[in-house]
């Protein structure tokens, strides 16, 4: 059905995006295409519907769909390629639904037939209600996951034969994810589409191919079927990436073991906290009685979905959100806001934000923000501060040159690291780290990690630990705090929280978390 | 119903905006040097004689006093009475304000198709030749003085090739539409300068909303150019596109002086002029006034188009 022969995709400067790509699916198959971020893989997906985004051009190669020339076709035929028989489901597909358009319309501008009946059966397919007052409805009155399978139903409207999928389930939680690929598995089944599944995440691949392509650096380095990639990987690369996978239930038996007893004076006290947003009437209360201890080389993790009030109770303690109620106690001292704290106070305790591009002064080199907070905090200057800001730089798993680059020069990994970095200039006692290995690839989110956890060992240095992922949390922290509508739900060990889960939301997360040694094990029974 | 919610807070605080314009108006024409007395009798008065015209036009009286009768006679639609042709306020000033609303909003009109053609024929293709030459034209033309752009219009439609009249001549009690050439060169020469400038900001608005990830699906799934302009990517630009053209009503109203009387148009410009001259100040703080509610009218029809073109607000 597709056949990718030698394609060559350059930028403008001649750099080869794509390097003599080539693959071959044929109809009914299911095929990951595995890769980091940069690693051309959406350049890939695009390419079969003929889109070459501004600033690349392809140099070299064909891409055929059954038998035509997709490159070569004219607007019109392309039009009708991508109406009538390849469907693309793009990263965050609530995001591909036009806010002015109602459920129903979205829906019949693509159907081949746009009558409300047939509108109904399309949504039908994807579990939704057919209605003519939900056909009414705009998107922005749909929950996230009706929007997630409005944007499914949109695009099979057309019955393709191929439905590319580039990161559908990226930043989703274990329950969505875990929903959304089901559902693509099933319609897929049922109506015989071919599935190009474009991933960086192993686990999500491993559910929804047959047969596995790993990209690298606009390269395929591996392709062969699934179970055979991933049990016993042939290149080095593959095998990096298939390690660095982090496995709830492995990561759980190694690490989830660690027992911290709660002493009378620890690191971090958060007594009854309670926060929220806006102002009169509109008022938003996120945190509500919310009190935990982290003790010296302790992580706690906070755990809960967006809008939980996990970020909210993280600038509490940093000091950057000011709370309504309750106390920020650090080594015995209550804490006032951060700008009322004095330098010592400020260095105890550093934040390492979600947003690394926005928290990085733009016109600023990495070396600047880093030999900043050496001065000021550390009262480092000149050539004591230069070692210093290069030993940082090493610390996080970067080159010394970096120290002169800007930071739109660097990837989101990089300038995630580069936080990371700046937080640790402070040699603070408590680390807030707010999602900070969301946006980053699992080998440098592995890399990120391990470096905190070894801190944390040698250094005692406390951990607050905001995510979302079950996987982050087994590997490095000690107890946990589930979150639900800014109150904790459950609390306990990691041992306790993630082995035998109480509260039914914590217990839902629990089960529906993937593993890639479970989806393996599943594929080879 | 969310809607009229949103109309009367928003008329409320166009009141109270309103309010505060007045205060600044007041007290910024009580503290220029001279007063009306002072100016009607010109510089031969003996200090008894301008106190006794004091006394009579009431201005010996507290600010405050004042500013309260001032504002309670405005919301009646009571401007006062001008000190020099010691009539109403309101009677002087409908005349030239018709004159002048006529010409800012067929310049309005013509600047909102054109500004919106050029915005989208650049904004579809940033980097384009067409984008190049229209961006760049916009730039000369908000860079050249109002003047210079209608001394030029004057030169080339009027001089050289005589089709339209350089001075608006209007007969004795006649209106500018008995003539409505006289109108093009006036509103070409506001119409080029507000175009040029709002032409920009719909380029920008465009260029961001074609790269939204919902238009690029749209385009993804094959639809027609054309539906994916339409249906995807209009929708999200009107909101900030009936801001940028709110804040025209300024930028016309501001521009009308220096055209009026380059043109010799008979329209508010005159009036003003001869107040200032004059020390009238009830005709200049009526004619501030109404300049201000107008302007401050704009911005909340401009609020209201985006919260109907976005069923986020509309309907939530």
């Amino acid at each position: 059905m597709i056949e990718i022969t030698d394609l060559t995709v350059a930028d403008t400067s001649g750099r080869a995006v794509l390097d003599r790509v080539s693959l071959h699916v044929s109809p009914g198959e299911r095929v990951g295409i595995v890769g980091e971020s940069g690693s051309g893989k959406t350049t890939l997906a695009t390419a079969l519907l003929g889109a070459i985004r501004p600033g690349l051009r392809a140099v070299g190669g064909t891409v055929t769909f059954s038998g035509t020339d997709v490159l070569a076709l004219d607007r019109r035929r392309l039009r009708a390629l991508r109406r009538e028989s390849i469907a693309y489901l793009g990263q965050d597909p609530a995001t591909a639904l036009t806010p002015t358009l109602r459920v129903g319309g979205q829906v019949a501008e693509l159907a081949t037939d746009p009558s409300p009946e047939s509108v109904a059966r399309h949504l039908a397919g994807v579990g939704l209600p057919g209605d003519r007052a939900f056909q009414r409805r705009f998107p922005h009155q749909l929950s996230g996951g009706q929007q997630q399978r409005l944007a499914l139903a949109r695009v099979l409207a057309g019955d393709p034969e191929l439905l590319i999928l580039d990161e559908p389930t990226t930043g989703l939680d274990a329950i969505t994810q875990d929903l959304v690929l089901r559902q693509i598995e099933e319609l897929a089944a049922a109506r015989g589409i071919t599935l190009l599944f474009i991933t960086h995440d192993l686990v999500a691949a491993a559910r929804l191919s047959d047969r596995l392509v790993v990209l690298r650096h606009g390269r395929v380095v591996e392709e062969g079927p699934l179970a055979a990639t991933l049990s016993a990987p042939r290149h080095p690369y593959t095998r990096e990436l298939v390690a660095a996978v982090p496995d709830v239930a492995e990561a759980f038996e190694k690490y989830g073991h660690s027992v911290f007893e709660t002493s009378r004076a620890p690191l971090l006290e958060v007594r009854a906290l309670g926060a929220g947003h806006g102002r009169g009437r509109k008022r938003v209360t996120t945190a509500r009685e919310v009190s935990f201890t982290v003790e010296r080389g302790e992580c706690v993790a906070l755990l809960g979905e967006s809008g939980s009030g996990k970020t909210t109770i993280a600038r509490c303690v940093s000091g950057h959100h000011r709370p309504d109620s309750g106390e920020v106690v650090v080594d015995g001292e209550v804490l006032p806001d951060v700008r009322s704290r004095t330098l010592a106070q400020r260095r105890k305790v550093q934040l390492v934000p979600q947003d690394s591009a926005g928290s990085l002064n733009p016109r600023r080199t990495v070396g600047a923000a880093i030999s900043r907070v050496l001065k000021v905090l550390q009262g480092l200057t000149g050539a004591a501060a230069e070692a210093e800001t290069a030993r940082l730089l090493a610390l996080v798993g970067l080159p010394a040159e970096m120290a002169g680059r800007l930071p739109r020069q660097l990837s989101g990994g990089q300038r995630q690291r580069v936080t990371i970095a700046r937080a640790l200039a402070a040699k603070p006692d408590l680390l807030v780290c707010d999602e900070i290995t969301s946006s980053l690839d699992v080998r440098v989110q592995a890399g990120v990690l391990d470096l905190v956890a070894s801190l944390s060992e040698s250094e005692g240095l406390g951990v607050v630990l905001i995510t979302h992922d079950l996987g982050v949390i087994a590997r490095m922290a000690d107890r946990v705090l589930a979150l639900r509508g800014g109150e904790v739900c459950e609390q306990g060990t990691v041992h306790e929280v993630l082995g035998e889960p109480r509260h039914e939301w914590t217990a839902a997360l629990v089960a529906a978390v993937p593993s890639l040694r479970a989806e393996l094990d599943a594929r080879v029974a | 119903m969310r809607a009229l919610l949103f109309l009367a807070r928003r008329l409320l605080a166009a009141a109270g905006t309103l309010l505060a314009v007045s205060i600044v108006l007041f007290a910024g024409s009580e503290v220029l040097p001279g007063d009306a007395a002072a100016a009607s009798l010109g510089t031969n008065a003996t200090a008894e004689q301008t106190a006794a015209v004091r006394a009579e036009l009431g201005l010996d009286r507290p600010l405050a006093v004042r500013y309260a009768e001032w504002v309670g006679n405005a919301v009646r639609g009571d401007l006062g009475d001008s000190i020099v042709e010691r009539a109403p306020v309101t009677e002087i000033v409908a005349i030239p304000l018709a004159d002048t609303a006529l010409l800012t909003v067929l310049a309005a009109l013509a600047t909102i198709v054109l500004a919106t053609a050029i915005g989208l024929a650049a904004g579809l293709r940033p980097g384009s030749r067409l984008d190049r030459v229209l961006s760049s034209g916009a730039l000369v033309a908000v860079s050249v003085p109002q003047f210079v752009i209608a001394g030029l219009l004057v030169l080339l439609f009027s001089t050289v090739l005589g089709w339209f009249p350089a001075v608006s001549l209007i007969p004795a009690g006649g209106a500018p539409l008995d003539r409505p050439e006289i109108l093009v060169l006036p509103v070409a020469a506001l119409t080029i300068f507000a175009a040029a400038w709002a032409s920009r900001l719909i380029r920008a608005i465009v260029i961001d909303a074609d790269t939204a990830p919902n238009v690029e699906a749209a385009r993804l799934a094959g639809l027609p150019e054309s539906v994916v302009i339409r249906r995807h990517l209009l929708p999200a630009t009107v909101g900030p596109a009936a801001q940028a053209f709110a804040w025209l009503a300024s930028a016309l109203f501001g521009g009308t002086a220096v055209v009026e009387q380059i043109f010799n148009y008979p329209g508010l410009s005159e009036t003003l002029v001869s107040a200032v001259r004059h020390h009238d100040t009830p005709v200049l703080e009526g004619v501030g006034l109404l300049l201000a509610a107008i302007i401050i009218g704009s911005l909340v029809v401009a609020d209201l188009v985006g919260l109907l073109a976005n069923p986020k607000l509309r309907t939530a």
